[in-house]
């Protein structure tokens, strides 16, 4: 999954950097074309609204983008919703019961010393209550059981 | 059920690996953290993890017999909260208890901590420390004392409340147990293990009883159904919630089953639910169960 997730960015961030870099050369050649014209239309416009070149303009390069650039833009954005979605960590478990199982089938599982902490209501078992640990017990079981790994 | 059954070999190779990592660990962070202003400079910051991976390494490095890194770990403890901290006192405690090679160097301690406690009788680390040396010293009766004044005034304490249903249970005043494990789930409603605990020695006390077409053992059995069944409802495939409902639906065929509120039917149901549901997890491969319990699974089911 991870690396779907990783094709999926790199190809959407590409798609997406080409639509802005099209949008804006698209935009330049608009306004090279037909400059004399926006500025009379701004310059008319400007008496009546208070901004009046910002509008004008917009409206008319959004419609006068060419539709694969749209398109492009489109997918691009999905492309890279796709990945990010795909490349994030595993859902927890929201429902009790589950959650439970997860925690009862892990509770065996080697843990590192920093992190690992206890989850759920295991430290109420026998053996595991903190404030009541048996040290000399303990160390009685261990040494017992480092005997039968060395045989 | 012992201390020594409780702990599995997984965990005993988890104490290892994390006493083998002490070292290392001790040696990576230093003893002295840097004071405020420095401290924005430096890497090493202090959390509250830190000092729960001291407290975890000192008891891992005791139990596995490394006591120079177990002592080194509870000196940078008392340095950091100083000696009069009531959990650095607990901790302290478990050092000496652990490295005490005579009954009367147990008999010091335990003078030390009744010291403690008259000074300051409310410090609960200690008496639960006190509480734990008794049990270890047999005198489980004074024990029993103890935490029952500790429980007076502290009531919400789960765990102190376990602990004292596990003395009853051991000491066979299986009523009493009982007692304490509602209490744990009146604090802790949703424990599925705390529920199974509860089927279990419901259970035990109810199929101890010999006599034949007692009403009161039928009671017990019928509540250790009902907690077996709540903790199968709070834990997804849980072996040991299936495989107490199993043995007590089991029990209660034997008893006869006239007096039983719930009509034999249930009964049956709940006890070929159970039968499935463990077939299932035995067959299940790389689930994740403990080796002994799928064992006992399987004798169970081909019992039946």
């Amino acid at each position: 999954m991870t690396f779907m997730s990783r094709v999926l960015l790199i190809t959407g961030s590409i798609l997406l950097a080409h639509a802005c870099y099209s949008a804006q050369e698209v935009s330049a050649l608009l306004n090279t074309n037909d400059s004399p014209i926006s500025s009379i239309n701004s310059a008319e416009t400007s008496d009546s609204t208070p901004y009046p070149s910002l509008s004008g303009t917009s409206t008319r390069s959004l419609s006068n983008l060419p539709l694969d650039v749209i398109i492009e833009t489109l997918v691009s954005v999905a492309l890279l919703c796709l990945g990010i979605v795909l490349g994030s960590e595993p859902l927890k478990p929201i429902s009790w019961r589950v959650w439970a199982a997860k925690v009862e089938r892990e509770k065996d599982l080697k843990k590192d010393v920093v992190t690992g902490t206890e989850d759920g209501y295991l430290w109420l078992e026998n053996g595991r209550r903190k404030g009541f640990i048996d040290i000399r017990q303990h160390r009685q079981d261990f040494a017992n059981w480092v005997r039968t790994q060395d045989q | 059920m012992t201390m020594t059954s409780s702990q599995s070999s997984h965990q005993f190779a988890q104490v290892l690996q994390d006493a083998q990592a002490a070292p290392e660990f001790l040696q990576g962070n230093s003893a002295q953290l840097p004071i405020f202003p420095l401290s924005l400079l430096s890497r090493q910051t202090e959390s509250a993890e830190l000092w729960n991976t001291y407290e975890k390494l000192l008891v891992s490095c005791l139990q596995s017999g490394d006591e120079k890194s177990a002592h080194l770990c509870l000196e940078r403890l008392i340095n950091r909260f100083g000696a009069s901290n009531e959990r650095v006192m607990a901790l302290r405690g478990v050092y000496e208890e652990a490295i005490a090679k005579t009954p009367r160097d147990l008999e010091r301690i335990l003078q030390e901590y009744e010291t403690t406690l008259a000074a300051n009788p409310v410090n609960i680390p200690v008496a639960k420390r006190r509480i734990t040396l008794l049990q270890s010293l047999s005198r489980q009766a004074d024990a029993i004392k103890a935490l029952v004044e500790l429980l007076d005034f502290s009531p919400s304490d789960a765990e102190a409340w376990m602990e004292l249903a596990e003395l009853y249970f051991s000491a066979g005043m299986y009523d009493r147990a009982v007692f304490c494990l509602e209490e744990v789930l009146l604090i802790a409603p949703n424990a599925w293990n705390i529920h199974a605990r509860l089927g279990e020695v419901l259970y035990i006390s109810g199929a101890s009883d010999t006599a034949k077409d007692n009403a009161e053992t039928v009671e017990l059995l019928h509540s250790s159904v009902q907690r077996f069944c709540r903790s199968i409802e709070l834990c997804d495939d849980y072996l040991r919630g299936y495989y107490g409902l199993k043995m007590a639906t089991n029990a209660l065929f034997e008893k006869a089953a006239t007096h039983t509120k719930v009509s034999a039917k249930t009964i049956k149901d709940l006890n070929d639910k159970a039968s499935g549901a463990l077939r299932k997890i035995v067959d299940r491969k790389d689930s994740g169960y403990n080796e002994d319990e799928l064992a006992a699974a399987r004798r169970l089911i081909e019992k039946s």
